[in-house]
């Protein structure tokens, strides 16, 4: 049965695929136009946005969004702020009416970071496309510095995180010196296949770096302490995770070895 | 429904005094008081008047381009409609759009309705609301946005702007929504091992808890260069979780007994609290200054049990009673300015205190080992002093569109820590402290003077010297009674050292209208030295890396492309090798490879039709530097210890327009893991639309969908499921 659905799945997907691909060129001349309720605007230019944003394009040029641009046809039609806020024609004819222009909103991030979009449909991802997050909550879109965080940030690295995931904070008597580079060397924030956004399943990922002197004998010991096969020793089964025994892999104030 | 006289001239007091929000609350209020004077009739034509009243974001995902659904702002449609008589009678003279969203959905699922809750973060039962509201509106001189949405179980947000020009301004925001988790953790749950009778109550369907949010902001000038800001955000979360994953069933009869909990489900109950404050303020024009303090109080309550079963009988329980808590204060002074055109500054001080209070007791109430650890008191904290500082030169050298920015940050950070912990009746001490200096150092150049590019470089440099001490009463591990340590009082002293080179170029270029492209190489080299200063017991600690090198290799290529017939097309390639090297046993100890594939495309397939396609493959392979005896596999990967984590994705959805009133939509997606965790869902989603007129339409939609795990354990336990789904919408915008 599971066979036989997988197999009208794929079916499926390929004839639509096929039937995506074969019918590219149909009706060549069929504009559909990209802004339907901004119909009449037309774009305006960074100059005329400065008149009322003035601190927002004076740091525009340090700004990693710096030099976007869209195109309508042959046009370049939007430079600067129009390339995300579209054209700004109605908006400064209203006297700034914002909703004339257009505003944040996930999907329009997504329109050119689609890998982006991508992850987030994956089955683990924060809730952005659900809207109970926003990429601002992470990201500073008019940030003179790098998106989420530079070397030269005053904040460290890993304040965004802890905004919501405030028990990681610590400090603890027994830290995870991992915490220091950063929770991206074990999560993958915008989505992915694995539980808890994990960059890799349990073992694989704590034996990244945990491989110790002794892992390759008989008796599989890690950092000294037998994990082998031997009577008394800490045997690691089939389907068994490290953080099974060792539950706090964010940091203990009890344990040395994050046991809980 | 209309407004009399006595209502319109509460409302004018009201507003008149200035009480904006009440006055906006009055005005709900009276047009509530009339509905419920009315007769059945009228107030039944009046909630259907309200379900009618709605807009079109509930279908987002319903094919609409991604381009074009980003770009639709609230529209001002004036199309004569009785119902717009009748809300602007309810609101009128306030409001200068009102547009509201509602909905019904409801799903059917069998099987594993918690991994369906996960994976959808949604219910498996019926929910609707309205999906958006939201107005605007000016009232002597005061402008007022609103924004919200009110989901049953359990999803609102409300967000209100309220902003008099040139004068104060206030950010309310409010916010709840419902995080499901899957009990089983991702794994499918095989009973076998365990020996547990098939009627055992898993219950690890309804697991979930409850994240809120406010924030509140209030401005105001204090003069003409400087205002206040005061800011307060309260952070909740309430409810049943999966933490980690419990101990699974140990399949051969080796080593330890065969004591194996379920996975373990913590209750938490958090709150915290934080207040800042903010008075930023501008010298001779160009110098703008922002001193901050913020203070942020949290803690939590967590209640977690493990019950540990051999051969089908309770084995041991074991209770986890928790209460983390943290204070944190932070300064900061921050400062920039263009000192000219083409000069910017920018530089900061924080000094930051972050305290932890955490609590913690472990109960091992009955049968072997009856014990109880109690940590009632941890001493810990952090003290940080931090600097920043850097320039951007634009034009540098003369050179028009040659930018050059450089920027510092130091930090020197003390962390001390102690833990006390009462194994029965008996005291452990732990303590643990660790000195930070860190520096960093960021140089990078772009230039823009070649037409319609962009050239980047840039270097990133961090040093850090960490130095780490730290000693603990070995008696409270059960470590000691398993391996018959000898040290009671392991100490460890070292310094490691931390050197980070991450050098990137970009190169960005518009061929033509229809040509885009970007390429990106990041290298990271990063480099780790231990100088272990004393070690008590070298065997015994576990956990100690020692010298590493890590270096990454990225290659992000990124092509958007225009296509003929209005076609678009965006493709994406990411590479990333990620080798970690143990001096001690040679080097490519560990090597992590992700190549990510992804794209888009979209456009008309005729004058009717558009259609609208994603994909993404990603070869994902992590090869550990384990490799155990043939026996002892840990997981199913190339080898023993090793991972693939390899999936696809396709999405695509179809429009089809019949005419000006009537369109459907179509879509499919699928997400397959080829990977040890292999899985499939595949989701199917057929819709229609029709529109009455300009403001008004009905969308409807059924879903139908599928998961299946293919890791080998089937039956009731595995984490399977299948159903549909229904979804009904009206929509309407008034203006």
């Amino acid at each position: 049965m599971k066979l036989k659905l997988q197999v009208f799945f794929s079916v499926l997907a390929a004839g639509l695929l096929a039937f995506i691909f074969f019918s590219f060129n149909l009706q060549a001349d069929q504009v559909v136009s990209q802004s339907p309720n901004l119909k009449g605007a037309e774009y305006v230019g960074m100059e005329t946005c400065s008149a009322c944003h003035e601190q927002i394009t004076k740091r525009y040029r340090l700004e990693s969004h710096y030099g976007s641009s869209i195109a309508e046809g042959e046009k370049i039609v939007g430079e600067a702020c129009e390339s995300c806020h579209g054209p700004g024609s109605l908006h400064v004819d209203g006297g700034g009416d914002k909703s004339k222009i257009v505003r944040y909103s996930a999907e329009n991030c997504f329109s050119c970071h689609t890998d982006k979009k991508v992850q987030f449909q994956l089955q683990y991802h924060h809730p952005v496309p659900e809207g109970q997050m926003a990429c601002t909550d992470c990201h500073d879109i008019h940030s003179t510095g790098r998106a989420v965080r530079s070397v030269t940030s005053l904040e460290r690295q890993d304040e965004k995180c802890f905004k919501c995931h405030k028990e990681m904070k610590g400090p603890f008597v027994f830290e995870h010196d991992a915490m220091r580079e950063g929770c991206q060397i074990c999560h993958e924030p915008h989505g992915g296949v694995y539980n808890k956004l994990l960059v890799a399943d349990d073992h694989a990922l704590c034996l990244r770096c945990h491989w110790q002197s002794n892992t390759n004998t008989a008796t599989g010991n890690l950092g000294g302490v037998p994990h082998g096969t031997g009577a008394g020793n800490y045997y690691i089964g089939t389907g068994e995770e490290c953080v099974d025994h060792h539950r706090a892999p964010h940091g203990s104030n009890i344990w040395r070895t994050f046991n809980r | 429904m209309r407004l009399d006289t006595s209502d319109k001239n509460v409302i004018a007091s009201l507003a008149k005094r200035g009480s904006v929000i009440s006055a906006i609350l009055d005005c709900f209020g009276l047009a509530l008081k009339h509905c419920l004077a009315m007769t059945v009739v009228r107030a039944a034509f009046f909630i259907l008047g309200i379900v009618f009243i709605s807009s079109s974001s509930v279908f987002a995902d319903d094919g609409t381009p991604s381009s074009q659904v980003a770009q639709q702002p609230a529209t001002h449609l004036t199309v004569a409609d009785p119902l717009d008589d009748l809300l602007n009678a309810a609101v009128g003279g306030y409001l200068d759009s009102l547009t509201l969203d509602s909905f019904f959905n409801t799903y059917f699922v069998k099987g594993d309705r918690g991994r369906f809750r996960q994976d959808w973060n949604a219910d498996d039962r019926s929910t609707g609301g309205f999906k958006r509201v939201a107005f605007e509106g000016t009232k002597d001189d005061v402008a007022y946005e609103f924004e919200g949405r009110f989901v049953v179980d359990y999803d609102f947000l409300s967000r209100l702007q309220i902003e008099k020009k040139d004068d104060f301004y206030v950010n309310a925001e409010w916010k709840l929504f419902r995080k499901y988790w899957d009990g089983s953790q991702d794994d499918p749950f095989d009973p076998t091992p365990y020996t547990l009778p098939v009627t055992f109550p898993w219950n690890a369907d309804n697991l979930h808890t409850d994240r809120g949010n406010v924030e509140i902001e209030f401005g105001k000038p204090l003069s003409e260069n400087a205002k206040v800001i005061v800011k307060y955000e309260l952070w909740t979360r309430k409810g049943r979780e999966a933490l980690l994953k419990g101990e699974q069933a140990n399949r051969s009869n080796r080593g330890l007994n065969i004591l194996r909990s379920l996975s373990m489900r913590t209750r938490v109950d958090g709150v915290s609290n934080t207040f800042t404050v903010a008075v930023p303020f501008t010298v001779n024009e160009i110098h703008n200054f922002e001193p901050s303090i913020s203070f942020e109080h949290y803690k939590d309550s967590q209640f977690t049990d493990s019950a540990r079963y051999n051969n089908g009988a309770l084995n041991q329980r074991r209770d986890y009673i928790e209460k983390p808590s943290f204070a944190d204060l932070r300064t900061q002074f921050k400062y920039d300015s263009f000192l000219s055109d083409n000069v910017y500054v920018h530089g900061g001080y924080a000094l930051n205190f972050l305290e932890n209070d955490s609590t913690r007791s472990e109960v091992r109430p009955n049968l072997a080992a009856p014990n109880t650890y109690v940590n009632p008191d941890v001493d810990n904290w952090r003290l940080s002093n931090t600097i920043g500082f850097g320039t951007a030169l634009l034009d540098f050298l003369r050179q028009k569109n040659l930018d050059v920015r450089i920027g510092f940050r130091g930090e020197h950070a003390i962390t001390k820590a102690n833990g006390t912990l009462y194994a029965g009746l008996t005291r452990r001490d732990s303590e643990s402290s660790l000195n930070e200096g860190w520096f960093g150092e960021a140089v990078s150049l772009t230039y823009r003077g070649i037409p319609d590019t962009t050239v980047f470089a840039g270097l990133d440099m961090e040093q850090r010297r960490l130095r780490w001490q730290d000693e603990y009463d070995a008696g409270s591990h059960e470590s000691v009674t398993v391996f018959g340590n000898a040290v009671l009082l392991p100490s460890y002293k070292t310094d490691i050292t931390f050197i980070d080179i991450v050098p990137r170029f970009r190169i960005a270029h518009r061929f033509n209208s229809r040509l885009r492209a970007k390429a990106e190489y990041k290298w990271q080299h990063k480099d780790r030295q231990y100088n272990t200063l004393s070690d008590s017991d070298p065997a015994f600690y576990p956990g100690i890396l020692g010298d590493m090198e890590r270096r990454v290799h990225e290659l992000t290529m990124n092509l958007d492309m225009k296509l003929p017939g209005a076609w678009t097309s965006n493709a994406k390639y990411q590479m990333v090798l990620d080798d970690i090297d143990f001096n001690k046993v040679g080097n490519n100890q560990q090597d992590a490879d992700r190549h990510r594939f992804s794209g888009t495309v979209s456009g008309p397939l005729s004058q009717q039709m558009f259609a609208f396609l994603t994909g993404a493959y990603e070869f994902y392979r992590v090869d550990t530097p384990a490799n155990g005896p043939g026996t002892n596999r840990w997981s199913s990967g190339e080898s023993d210890y090793d991972f693939i984590g390899d999936y696809f994705l396709i999405a695509t959805n179809l429009n089809y327009r019949v005419n000006n009133a009537l369109s459907s939509y179509f879509s499919y997606q699928a997400t397959v893991s080829t990977g040890d965790n292999r899985n499939a869902l595949n989701e199917f989603l057929l819709g229609v639309k029709y529109k009455f007129s300009e403001t008004t339409s009905v969308d409807c939609r059924y879903q139908v969908f599928n998961f299946r795990d293919n890791r080998g354990v089937d039956g009731g336990y595995d984490d399977d499921y299948y159903g549909q789904g229904l979804a009904f919408a009206i929509t309407k915008v008034l203006g």
